[in-house]
């Protein structure tokens, strides 16, 4: 056949002005700009592999400054070819809303491409169904892409779904098969999966193979004396395993009020978006109740797979008979001391707390939204405080400094809309 | 070869300035139909100073005819569509009008005995002809001649191939068919059709494995596929059993008039743009693909100049209906491209989006270089458009939706062809709309096709002005983006066209 117009040549030239512009403006070595240049000629010439490495040298600045749109057109460049992983950059890119505008449905798209050759994909497919992001929830077939990506050799796909197995949430409790997810995702080298393995061994009293998992765990990534409660997903289950190690003695001793307090919450593996009703379901089950994560959000007017309000929280416990009360406290200096010694009463007295945090992420701007989680127990003589958190992996425990805690336990959102008055709001179990 | 010696006389006239005259009686020009599926009003150049996707071959043939800004496809999804098309009457007065095929479909929507386009035109002594895909129902049998429509792959399975395929193109009209039972690349049946047989039958599933992945890519479903049938180039294929027709007429019967009707896979989805395609816009796959429609519209054009047919073939461009979610909501957010544009709504819904189309004429000598029509004209007319060119007589009983468009493209219409316009949307004869002029009255509330409360055209639903009306009222010259339901406030306008409505249902055709 005759080719076809030949338009590329004109609309490569602009194109081309474009980066090598913004290329120039780079102050990279000389190697560097040389490697750049190398990676810039092969993505022009169509490359997809190297269209996908500019648009992450774009996306994170190496070698380049960070430019969102450039990383966003090559990284179409290549998706447009079919490539796996840029097909999943995009989709993520959309399901964040990070360096375009928040559009889950494309994100579906985009994975569903994708996810036959991606376990990135697979699993942010499975994330999709499971959290209700541009689809109708289908937690079974997002534990089936969950065990797709698993056996693509994602780990942290593989520890998502020993986690829903093991709560049952979403799906029927299953321990044996959380077992054996867990277990790929720990032979994966996943820190979320040893997390959960560990967790399983301690449960079963097996210490010291509970601490062989947690050691794993927290060697894996870079960890503190404690974690900053914002950070990457692997940091922060390395984190936890280190809190874990720590944990271990007080998790099996008395309270000692005013000293240490520890009250085991069940844990929960949240769904995307749905920390607030998680965060609840667990508070529910904490006082006897049955509730899941999802059906306590389906207590609340707002969608499956969106921020809920905390009033909407609080009209829903209402609903399955529970008997919270909202306490808030100012953001300033006396307001946190009179919070924390509400902290150290209740838990002293063997009950959790829920609190919200700030967000600090890419995805709701303006800081309208925040992380709901449960504070769970204290260590007064280090000042720590023991969370449980629906987004780290099972059992949900981690430390917290006070210094972090007066600096994250607070709702922008509320404030704003309340005049201050729930600058650093909680669930409280009112006790008649 | 009389017919071809006429030409440079057309020719010379042309490049005068003038256009030749109307000739009293009836002429036979050869009729080359091109249809594309699913492609938006926006998605064409011509159409849209803001597309992103180039189409050089379908501006040049507007730049050669006559460009239609309102016209429209009797319904906005495939079936009915070209039912109408076929026949010149909507779809919704047939049994089961609504419907959309998948897999082998049928059977047939049109009725044993009805006058169609390819029937009439071969009275008038065409040889006539269909490539590609029909998708207006047939009906397979299998081992025990039992027939199969129903859809889905175990369908496909029970199919017996050695038997004739019944109610397909060969029976209504086609001396001649090479193409698909429905959308070629999309579900179930992945083989071609030569005649009334499946000459090569599929043998094994298809891998999806090798086939492009990106998210205008998803819309392909499991299936049997025959060993010949390539899934990205089954429109290199379409276009060379055209080609193969065009020159097989020329050296065969060059004094007989030909009737091509090409209808290509580009660009329903799955946008699998041939190889040579790929990547040659900066729109995306599924830009790639309408640049390989426009260039297929190119290619049958410059076979027609080949073979000497250019300047007495009437040629039509359009569309079956409005552009496909996916391809409009990824487009949008992808690469600022919109195929709907201006236009609110997309295939299947009632909105203007859903079913204006591009639709070009180019007819040297007749119709004049570079004119533009705002008349309101469907798909439904061009076979009481070809009637009236070839002298045929349209029967009361054949073709009644279609008027005479022949005025209007050789520029002599002063007054509408059409004293008003029915559509379908994706609910059929529930989603019923009527245009008379200015206004158009939907007789439904809602889009009557895709749901905006939720998923990816959430972004882009607009708020109800009248809620609670049941049906909508929208004045399009004060509001093209029918954002103003007036269902309330103009109750007279809305009695006199619901009343025109329910009288062109009873009466069962809207042409006199």
């Amino acid at each position: 056949m005759a080719s076809a117009p030949a338009l590329i040549p004109f609309l490569c030239r602009t194109f081309t002005a474009f980066v090598v512009a913004t290329f120039m403006t780079a102050t990279a070595a000389p190697a560097d700009q040389a490697d750049f240049r190398a990676l810039f000629e092969r993505a022009e010439k169509g490359e997809p592999s190297a269209q996908l490495s500019l648009a992450i040298r774009y996306r994170d600045g190496g070698g380049v400054e960070k430019d969102p749109a450039a990383a966003m057109l090559w990284a179409h460049r290549a998706a447009d070819q079919g490539h796996p992983e840029a097909l999943d950059f995009v989709g993520f890119a959309y399901l964040r809303g990070a360096m375009v505008k928040r559009n889950t449905p494309l994100a579906l798209a985009y994975f569903q491409a994708a996810a036959g050759e991606s376990a990135q994909a697979a699993f942010n497919l499975g994330q999709c169904y499971y959290g209700a992001q541009g689809t109708e929830q289908d937690c079974a077939k997002g534990l089936e892409w969950w065990e797709k990506a698993a056996a693509m050799g994602h780990g942290r796909a593989s520890a998502a779904a020993a986690m829903a197995y093991l709560s049952g949430e979403g799906v029927p409790r299953d321990p044996a098969k959380a077992r054996a997810l867990a277990e790929r995702a720990a032979n994966l080298g996943n820190a979320s999966g040893l997390i959960v393995l560990g967790e399983m061994q301690f449960q079963a009293g097996d210490l010291d193979a509970a601490k062989a998992s947690w050691t794993k765990a927290s060697q894996l990534h870079p960890t503190g004396e404690t974690g900053h409660p914002a950070q990457p997903s692997d940091n922060a289950s390395a984190q936890q395993g280190a809190d874990l190690l720590k944990l271990i003695d007080y998790r099996q001793r008395k309270s000692e009020p005013e000293k240490f307090a520890f009250v085991p919450m069940p844990h929960i593996h949240q769904g995307y978006n749905n920390c607030g009703a998680t965060a609840c379901a667990t508070f529910a089950r904490f006082q006897g109740g049955e509730i899941s994560g999802w059906d306590f959000k389906k207590l609340c007017p707002s969608p499956l797979g969106t921020g809920t309000d905390w009033w909407h929280l609080l009209d829903a416990s209402a609903k399955i008979g529970q008997s919270w009360k909202l306490v808030t406290y100012t953001p300033d200096d006396a307001g946190f001391e009179e919070a924390t010694a509400m902290l150290r009463r209740e838990l002293d007295a063997g009950r959790p707390v829920v609190v919200d945090f700030k967000y600090i992420g890419p995805q709701y701007a303006g800081g309208f939204a925040g992380h709901t989680l449960s504070v769970c127990g204290y260590l007064a003589e280090e000042d720590l405080y023991i969370l449980c958190n629906p987004a780290v992996a099972t059992p949900g425990l981690q430390l917290i400094t006070a210094a972090d805690l007066k600096d994250f336990w607070r709702s922008d959102y509320y404030g704003a809309k309340a005049n201050a008055v729930l600058s650093r709001p909680a669930f409280v179990i009112e006790v008649p | 070869m009389k017919r071809l010696l006429r030409i440079p006389l057309l020719v010379s006239l042309a490049c005068a300035g003038g256009l030749a005259s109307s000739p009293a009686e009836p002429s036979r020009p050869n009729v080359l139909l091109i249809l594309a599926d699913d492609l938006g009003y926006g998605d064409v150049s011509c159409y849209n100073d803001e597309s992103k996707v180039p189409t050089p071959n379908l501006d040049r043939l507007a730049g050669e005819g006559m460009r239609f800004t309102d016209a429209h496809s009797p319904a906005t999804v495939c079936t009915p569509s070209r039912y109408s098309l076929m026949t010149g009457r909507m779809a919704f007065r047939a049994p089961n009008g609504g419907t959309v095929f998948t897999g082998v479909g049928g059977p047939s929507l049109i009725e044993p005995g009805r006058l169609t386009l390819p029937a009439m035109l071969r009275q008038q002594g065409y040889a006539t002809a269909a490539i590609g895909k029909w998708h207006v129902g047939l009906t397979v049998r299998d081992a025990e001649r039992k027939p199969i429509h129903d859809g889905g792959l175990e369908a496909i399975k029970r199919i017996d191939y050695s038997q004739r395929i019944e109610g397909g193109p060969l029976d209504h009209g086609f001396d001649r068919f090479f193409g698909t039972a429905s959308c070629p690349t999309t579900d179930w049946l992945y083989a071609f059709i030569d005649g009334d047989r499946i000459p090569v039958p599929p043998t094994k599933p298809l891998d999806r494995s090798t086939l492009p992945k990106h998210p205008y890519a998803n819309d392909c479903r499991e299936g049997l596929i025959a060993p010949d049938f390539p899934m990205e180039e089954v429109d290199m294929v379409f276009l060379e059993k055209s080609r193969e027709f065009l020159a097989q007429h020329v050296r065969e019967s060059p004094d007989r008039p030909f009737f091509l009707y090409h209808a290509t896979q580009a660009v329903h989805l799955p946008s699998f743009a041939g190889k040579d395609f790929r990547g040659k816009t900066r729109a995306g796959p599924h830009g790639d693909f309408i640049h390989q429609f426009d260039w297929i519209v190119g290619e049958l054009m410059r076979e027609l100049g080949k073979l000497g047919l250019a300047d007495d073939t009437f040629v039509i461009v359009s569309s079956d209906n409005g552009p496909e979610v996916a391809s409009i909501i990824h487009m949008r957010a992808d690469h600022g491209h919109d195929g709907a544009r201006p236009w609110r709504g997309i295939k299947r819904d009632s909105w203007e989006g859903g079913h204006r189309v591009p639709m070009i004429v180019r007819w040297p000598g007749r119709i004049r270089p570079g004119s533009t029509s705002d008349q309101l004209v469907c798909l439904t007319d061009l076979m009481a458009t070809l009637a009236a060119i070839t002298g045929a007589v349209l029967p009361q009983d054949a073709a009644e939706d279609s008027f005479n468009l022949l005025p209007v493209m050789e520029g002599k219409a002063t007054e509408p062809v059409r004293p008003y316009l029915l559509t379908q949307a994706f609910g059929g004869a529930k989603t019923l709309s009527i245009r008379r002029g200015d206004w158009k009255y939907l007789d439904h509330p809602g889009s009557g096709g895709n749901r905006y409360d939720s998923g990816g055209l959430k972004p882009f639903a607009l708020p109800e002005t009248d809620p609670d009306a049941p049906g909508q009222l929208y004045h399009l010259t004060n509001d093209p983006g029918e954002t103003r339901n007036l269902y309330s406030s103009e109750p007279e306008v809305v009695n006199e066209l619901r009343a025109l409505l329910e009288q062109t249902q009873i009466s069962g055709r809207s042409r006199p």
